[in-house]
């Protein structure tokens, strides 16, 4: 079931899509650290050990979207705000 | 980890096994230059780590990791992982490659490259998170199968990448190999068992630091103009439902049967992308009820899981899936374990095998179960098996070119019989690692491609135009044999940078395109030709690391049943060039591996790199020590 996180409602969030390819999280901490690395990305993307999985912003994303623009698998969508 | 370097991470580890020291080098630019990365850098080392003629599973024989320049950062598809080591099964100096997320940690803990020499007297795994490198207790892991092992590591360690063994590689068997992240396969040919003999079970690694390029705007345009690429791309839902079985936008095996479609999207449970991919294409597959009912598979394409349907005439999808999960499990390489089973198979037919000396053997289930179980566990006739079967037939006295296909001992997986002699089918007699085809991609590896198709591809590949015209310049349409040298050479290219090969991915690339991207992401310029170059010295070294071994033209000796009719379907098929011009004769695969040297500038003599190519490549160390082992 697609749904949002209460830091970035901009963007709707199918976790059933995500892959797990990290460019969220690349292009995030690119724009914004100048360098690749995911652990400096306000996205964080989770595989947990049974294979089970989660997605959420934290409060410094500020919901520019971007890391939509390079989701290709559908995971992430800009939507209005609900 | 902060760094100057841009693109590299800029270390190489160094792990002694067998003293416990670990060093950390810096990568040196030059070479970084002349080799690359990935690939490049690993047959480098290689040629400096492994004394000629060694043991491959002798403490003295390294595990050289490799992680290219690109890998960590938004490249699509940047996250091959490269091993090199001198593999058991043929004796060659090999390179595996697999992919999902080791690269990309190595690089973001630091390395470029790990390199893990000598052996311990007990079990351990090696644990690097960031700069803290650990070796580590695994006497309650051995005996594990990778996807139990992993999962004791990770509750121990959190969720991190790992290199693992299964029982094969612990139990040496010739071709055994590992696994990455439990999912890709990495190094078939018995890096499982060069892994083992070091008794080191798993490799894990994690990284948290980033990676910076030298000129971010021009990378990022190289990068955006890729994904711009794939996003209009027509069949890229099809890609990424389907993977390397999609076949122009549908599905390769059908849509009804025992391994169609139906049963694909009934089995698949989720789809995983490797770091940075835009077409994601493995699969975790879940057997949904039944006996088998829970039993969940990782694999690279659920063709393995209609392969073994096929091999061993399994009408029930879950004892298929359950065939790959075993393998898997157990690290024992698909593509061999297939030719043995066809091995026991016609020799048993034909009565050369006997009852007594093999059991009861048919075309089903039980008896692939059954022989995995062997192997694995060097049970019976298994010890014997799990030495490969050139070791196999001679043990029982069979003609090994009567029961199998086989190039430099590395069984062969593309039969020019069945679909022509394309550059795949080619690649398998001349790679250096022996019959193994993933360096001869072309537009051969799909059927009823253009001629016009070729052309464009090997120009995209940056071959010359002189080339490209000798190429062309063919009966049978293009010249399976010169064009190879170059899908070899933008395959050492893809492999050294860390781009994935697989053609769903680059299909996107051109040799202009790499060298732009290498460039603004390393900060060293190079134009296509330079970085075309450069994939032609990586690959000329690979077959100067194999030379020194031993191997030369005549082992690129085409397998002799590929002479032979092959009966199928109720036909025969005999070998004929791509476009089906004609038969091909012993004379006809001569003449194209003449023209394979000739396009190498190589001596035909030998099928070895001559004194003035290695020299035009700068690889004048090679010459001064060839010349002082006699063999320049
Ligand atoms: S880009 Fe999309 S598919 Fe990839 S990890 Fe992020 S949310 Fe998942
Ligand atoms: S919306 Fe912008 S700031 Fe927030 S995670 Fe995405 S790219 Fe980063
Ligand atoms: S195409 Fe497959 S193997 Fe290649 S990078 Fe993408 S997911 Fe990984």
């Amino acid at each position: 079931m697609p749904f949002r996180d209460e830091n970035n409602p901009k963007l709707l969030i199918d976790l059933d899509k995500c892959t797990g390819c990290l460019n969220c999280q690349l292009i995030c901490s690119f724009t914004y650290h100048d360098e690749f690395n995911p652990a400096l990305a306000r996205i964080e993307i989770v595989r947990n050990l049974d294979d089970s999985k989660g997605l959420s912003f934290s409060d410094e994303c500020i919901q520019c979207s971007i890391c939509a623009d390079y989701c290709v698998y559908g995971a992430l969508t800009r939507t209005e705000e609900p | 980890m902060t760094t100057n370097y841009f693109g590299y991470a800029g270390k190489i580890l160094f792990i002694n096994l067998s003293t416990g020291e670990i060093r950390k080098d810096p990568l040196d630019l030059a070479d970084a230059r002349k080799f690359l990365g990935g690939l490049g850098i690993n047959n480098r080392l290689a040629y400096d780590l492994i004394k000629p003629g060694l043991d491959p599973l002798s403490p003295g024989n390294p595990v050289i990791i490799g992680a290219g320049p690109l890998i960590g950062t938004m490249v699509p598809g940047a996250s091959r992982t490269i091993a090199t080591s001198k593999f058991p099964l043929s004796g060659a100096v090999s390179a595996g490659s697999g992919s999902m997320t080791f690269g990309f940690n190595m690089k973001r803990a630091g390395y470029d490259h790990i390199v893990i020499t000598g052996a311990s007297e007990k079990p351990v795994y090696v644990y690097i998170d960031d700069d803290s490198v650990q070796v580590l207790d695994a006497s309650g892991l051995w005996g594990r199968d990778n996807y139990d092992a992993v999962d004791q590591l990770w509750k121990r360690h959190g969720r991190c990448s790992s290199i693992s063994i299964g029982q094969a590689g612990e139990n040496l068997v010739k071709f055994s190999l590992a696994l990455v992240d439990k999912m890709a396969t990495i190094g078939r040919a018995g890096f499982g068992a060069v892994m083992g003999a070091k008794k080191l079970k798993a490799v894990l690694v994690r990284g948290n630091g980033g990676i910076k390029v030298a000129d971010p705007k021009g990378f990022m345009h190289e990068v955006n103009t890729l994904f711009h690429r794939a996003k209009s791309y027509k069949l890229h839902s099809a890609a990424v439902a389907y993977g390397i079985l999609n076949a122009g936008g549908s599905f390769m095996l059908g849509d009804e049967g025992p391994y169609g479609l139906n049963i694909y999207n009934k089995v698949k449970k989720d789809r995983i992308a490797c770091p940075s991919c835009f077409i994601a294409d493995k699969d975790v597959l879940v057997v949904s009820e039944g006996e088998l009912g829970g039993m969940k598979t990782y694999t690279h394409s659920f063709g393995m899981v209609a392969t073994a349907a096929m091999k061993g005439t399994i009408t029930d999808y879950a004892k298929a899936t359950r065939i790959v999960n075993m393998l898997n499990r157990y690290g024992l390489g698909h593509q061999e374990f297939d030719s043995m089973f066809e091995l026991i198979l016609e020799a048993s037919e034909t009565k050369v095998l006997r009852e007594d000396q093999i059991g009861a053997v048919g075309r089903n289930y039980e008896t692939m179960h059954d022989l995995i179980e062997k192997i694995v566990f060097r049970r019976g006739i298994g010890d014997v098996l799990a030495e490969g079967w050139m070791a196999t037939a001679s043990e029982f006295g069979l003609d090994t070119n009567r029961f199998s296909s086989h190039v430099k001992g590395l069984g062969t997986q593309f039969d020019p019989r069945e679909r022509g002699l394309g550059t795949m089918e080619f690649e398998q007699l001349v790679n250096p690692r022996g019959g193994h085809h993933q360096s001869g991609g072309s537009p051969s590896y799909n059927q009823g491609a253009p001629v016009e198709m070729f052309e464009r591809h090997v120009d995209r590949m940056g071959a010359p135009p002189d080339a490209v015209r000798r190429i062309m310049d063919s009966p049978f349409g293009f010249n399976v044999g010169r064009f190879t040298r170059y899908s070899e050479d933008w395959f050492a290219v893809f492999d050294s940078l860390g781009i994935c090969i697989r053609s769903q991915n680059n299909r996107f690339y051109s040799a202009d395109v790499c060298a732009r991207l290498f460039s603004t992401a390393t900060g060293i310029p190079v134009d296509k030709e330079a970085l075309m170059e450069a994939g032609e010295r990586v690959w000329n070294l690979y077959r100067a690391l194999n030379w020194r071994e031993g191997f030369t033209r005549k082992d690129d000796t085409p397998p002799p049943k590929w002479f032979e009719p092959l009966k199928a379907a109720g036909s025969e098929f005999e070998m004929k060039d791509y476009f089906q011009t004609r038969k091909l004769t012993r004379e006809d695969l001569e003449q194209l591996l003449n023209d394979y040297y000739d396009e190498r500038g190589w001596d035909p003599a030998t099928g070895c790199p001559t004194r003035e190519k290695l020299t035009a490549l700068g690889l004048d160390n090679i010459v001064k020590d060839f010349e002082a082992r006699g063999l320049l």
